[in-house]
C-alpha cells in the first residue's frame, strides 16, 4: 500500500487541496492508520501553536503611543493643530447612500429636480478653449440646466467660469456669442458669468487690450474659484 | 506648482479642476486617482491588521520591542509604497510581504552575511528572561523553544500558515519563494516540531483542544 | 454633497495644505465611483475615455470601482453605429461600464436631420447628459473629462 506523502497530508490538514484530491485523501485515509495518525498529530501541532501565539498583543499603551506617531506621520500636516482642525472641518463628508449602478436607471430628472425643502443647486461650468463648437455647447447646456430648474421651480445658482483661451467668449470683439450671453443674463438672474483675472493679467502683460462684455464680472483666479467652490460642494462641468 | 511631486489630492472636485485646468494630463490624473484609492485602502488595512502583524513579528523573533518596531516600520512602508500595490484584493498578503522584508533586513544587519544559511537552524534573539518567565504556562514556553529551534525560513512559513492562516499561495507571495519551497519547508518544520513537542510528556498530553477557536 | 461654508482666507490656507499633505479625505467606502464625460466628436479622445475606464478597472479591480461614461453634444457620435469608437461599447458594457446617452442631444440631432438616430447595443438613455453628470456628482461620483 503506497503511503501518502507528508506534503499531501499537510495540504489536506491546511485545506489547500482541490475537491478531488481531498476526496482521494479521505479514501486513502480510511485504509491507512498511519495516515490518520499523522493527520491527527498535525492538527494537534496546529492547536499547540495557536495556544502559544494566538493571544499575543502588543503592550497597548506603548503601541498606541507609537501609533500616534505613525498616524501623524501618515497625515503629515504642514502646519499645526489648528490647521488640522480646519482640514477636518472642511473634509469631504460621505455622500448619501450610494445607489448601485444597476438601480440607477434613466429617470434622473425626477431625482435631481424633485421639489421640496432642498438647498439650492450649485453648479460651475468651465470653459478654457476658444473652440466655437465648445462655446456653443457650453451655452446650450447652461440654458438647459437653467430652464429645467426654473420649470421645476428649484433654486439654482450657476456660474460660468472662463480662463485661458476660454476668455475669448467673454471678450468684446472676440466673442461670437455676445448676444446670446446677454439674452441668458436677462432671462435668468441666477447665472453669473465670471472671467479669470489671472488670464486677463497675462493678456494685458502681453500688450493685448481686454474689454469684457457688460454681463461679465472678474474674479481673481478661475482655478482658485473653481477649487474653492468645489470644496464647498458645488458641482462641476467642464466643456 | 510642483505637481509631479505633490503626493496626492483627496477631494474629488479638486481632481477634476486640476485635470481640467490642463495642469496635468488626463493620463496622469487617472494614475493619481488610482494611487489615491490604493493608498486609502492600504491605510485602512494597516489599521485593521496591526495586531496580526505584531503577533506574526513576535512569533518570528520572540522579542517584544523588536516586534513592535518591525510592525511600525512595515506599516509606514506599506502606506508610503501603496502605489506599488498591484492587486487590491490581496492587500493583506502584500502588507505581510513588507513585514517579511523588514524582518529580513533587520536580520541582515545583525548577522553577518556568511553566517546565513537559509535552512539551517537559526539563532533567535529572544526576549530577556523576565518576560518569558511571566508566561503563564510551561506548555507555551516549550512550544516557543521548539519554534526557536527551527530555521528562520521554516519559522516564517509555519507561523504564516498555522497562526495567520494564509494559503500556501499567499505564503509563497509573502515570502517571495515558490509554492513548492513553502510546502517542503512547512513539512520539515512540522516534522521537527512533532519530534520535539509530541514526544514530550508535558506537551504531548496537555489538554489543548478545548482552547481551540472556531476559526 | 454637503455644503460647508468656509471663510475665504481659510479656504486659501486649506487649498495649500491639501496640496501639501498626503492624507486621504475620501469617504470611508470600499467602492469608488467615477463619471467620465465625452462631449467631443474627436475619436481619439473618445477612445482615451474608454481606455481610462478599462485601465482603472484593471488597476483597482472591477469590484472596487463603478464607472459611467456620459456622452452629450458632439460626443453622442461615439455611441452611433457608424463611429469607430462605438465598436467597443457592447463588450465594455458587459464589463460593468455604464454608457449613458444624452436624450436632449439626440432629440436635437433627429430634429436637424429629420431621421431617427440609432445607438449601439449597451447604451442607456438619460434625459440630459449634464443633468445626469450633476446627479452622479450628487451621489459622490468623481468627475473627469478627457
Amino acid at each position: 500500500m503506497k503511503s501518502i506523502p507528508d506534503q499531501q497530508l499537510d495540504a489536506f490538514v491546511d485545506d489547500q487541496l482541490s475537491q478531488t484530491d481531498r476526496a482521494n485523501i479521505l479514501d486513502a485515509m480510511e485504509s491507512s492508520g498511519d495516515a490518520r495518525n499523522k493527520v491527527a498529530e498535525t492538527r494537534r501541532l496546529k492547536d499547540l501553536l495557536r495556544l502559544a501565539y494566538q493571544n499575543q498583543r502588543p503592550n497597548p499603551a506603548q503601541f498606541r503611543f507609537k501609533y500616534r506617531k505613525f498616524a501623524s506621520h501618515a497625515i503629515a500636516a504642514a502646519c499645526g493643530a489648528l490647521s488640522m482642525l480646519v482640514l477636518l472641518e472642511v473634509m469631504y463628508t460621505p455622500p448619501p447612500d450610494p445607489q448601485l449602478h444597476q438601480q440607477a436607471g434613466a429617470a434622473s430628472e425626477s431625482n435631481l429636480l424633485a421639489a421640496g425643502s432642498r438647498q439650492p443647486e450649485q453648479v460651475l461650468f468651465h470653459l478654457s478653449s476658444d473652440d466655437q463648437r465648445a462655446a456653443q455647447l457650453l451655452l446650450d447646456q447652461v440654458e438647459l440646466v437653467a430652464s429645467q430648474y426654473a420649470r421645476a421651480n428649484r433654486e439654482l445658482r450657476l456660474i460660468v467660469v472662463t480662463n485661458n483661451l476660454g476668455l475669448r467668449l467673454f471678450q468684446v470683439g472676440q466673442s461670437q456669442q455676445a448676444e446670446r450671453i446677454g439674452q441668458l443674463y436677462r432671462k435668468y438672474d441666477n447665472i453669473v458669468f465670471a472671467a479669470c483675472g489671472t488670464t486677463i493679467g497675462k493678456q494685458a502683460a502681453a500688450g493685448e487690450k481686454v474689454e469684457l462684455l457688460p454681463e461679465v464680472i472678474v474674479i481673481d483666479s478661475g482655478v482658485a474659484e473653481l477649487t474653492r467652490r468645489q470644496q464647498n460642494g458645488w458641482k462641476y462641468i467642464r466643456i | 506648482m510642483p505637481f509631479g511631486t505633490v503626493p496626492l489630492m483627496k477631494i474629488y472636485g479638486i481632481n477634476s479642476v486640476f485635470n481640467a485646468s490642463c495642469l496635468i494630463s488626463h493620463e496622469t490624473w487617472v494614475l493619481m486617482f488610482s494611487r489615491i484609492v490604493k493608498r486609502k485602502r492600504v491605510q485602512q488595512r494597516v489599521v485593521a491588521i496591526r495586531n496580526r502583524m505584531f503577533r506574526t513579528a513576535y512569533a518570528w523573533c520572540h522579542n517584544y520591542s523588536l516586534a513592535q518596531d518591525l510592525t511600525q516600520e512595515a506599516a509606514l512602508k506599506a502606506i508610503e509604497n501603496a502605489a506599488q500595490l498591484n492587486d487590491l484584493t490581496a492587500v493583506d498578503a502584500w502588507i505581510f510581504a513588507i513585514l517579511t522584508n523588514c524582518h529580513r533586513a533587520h536580520l541582515r544587519k545583525t548577522v553577518s552575511m556568511d553566517e546565513i544559511n537559509e535552512d539551517e537552524e537559526g539563532a533567535i534573539e529572544s526576549d530577556l528572561l523576565p518576560d518569558r518567565i511571566s508566561e503563564a504556562s510551561r506548555l507555551v514556553e516549550q512550544v516557543k523553544q521548539a519554534i526557536e529551534g527551527l530555521s528562520e525560513e521554516q519559522r516564517k512559513v509555519i507561523i504564516l500558515v498555522d497562526i495567520e492562516e494564509f494559503s500556501y499561495a499567499e505564503a509563497a507571495s509573502i515570502l517571495g519563494t515558490p509554492i513548492g519551497t513553502v510546502m517542503s519547508r512547512l513539512s520539515r518544520a512540522r516534522q521537527q516540531l512533532k519530534k520535539r513537542l509530541l514526544s514530550n510528556p508535558i506537551t504531548a498530553k496537555a489538554p489543548v483542544t478545548y482552547l481551540r477557536r472556531n476559526s | 454633497m454637503n455644503t460647508k461654508i468656509v471663510k475665504p482666507i481659510l479656504g486659501q490656507i486649506m487649498i495649500l495644505m491639501l496640496l501639501l499633505t498626503g492624507s486621504s479625505a475620501f469617504a470611508d467606502e470600499d467602492v469608488h465611483k467615477l463619471v467620465i464625460q465625452v462631449s467631443t466628436d474627436d475619436v481619439r479622445t473618445q477612445n482615451i475615455a474608454m481606455n481610462n475606464a478599462v485601465n482603472l478597472q484593471k488597476a483597482l479591480g472591477q469590484d472596487n470601482i463603478i464607472i459611467e461614461i456620459v456622452a452629450y453634444g458632439p460626443g453622442l457620435s461615439m455611441m452611433t453605429p457608424k463611429s469607430p469608437a462605438s465598436k467597443r461599447i457592447p463588450s465594455l458594457a458587459m464589463q460593468d461600464i455604464t454608457f449613458s446617452a444624452c436624450g436632449n442631444t439626440k432629440a436635437k440631432m433627429e430634429a436637424k436631420s429629420g431621421k431617427k438616430i440609432e445607438l449601439v447595443e449597451g447604451v442607456q438613455m438619460v434625459p440630459a447628459g449634464v443633468l445626469r453628470i450633476m446627479e452622479l456628482q450628487e451621489q459622490g461620483y468623481a468627475y473627469v473629462r478627457p
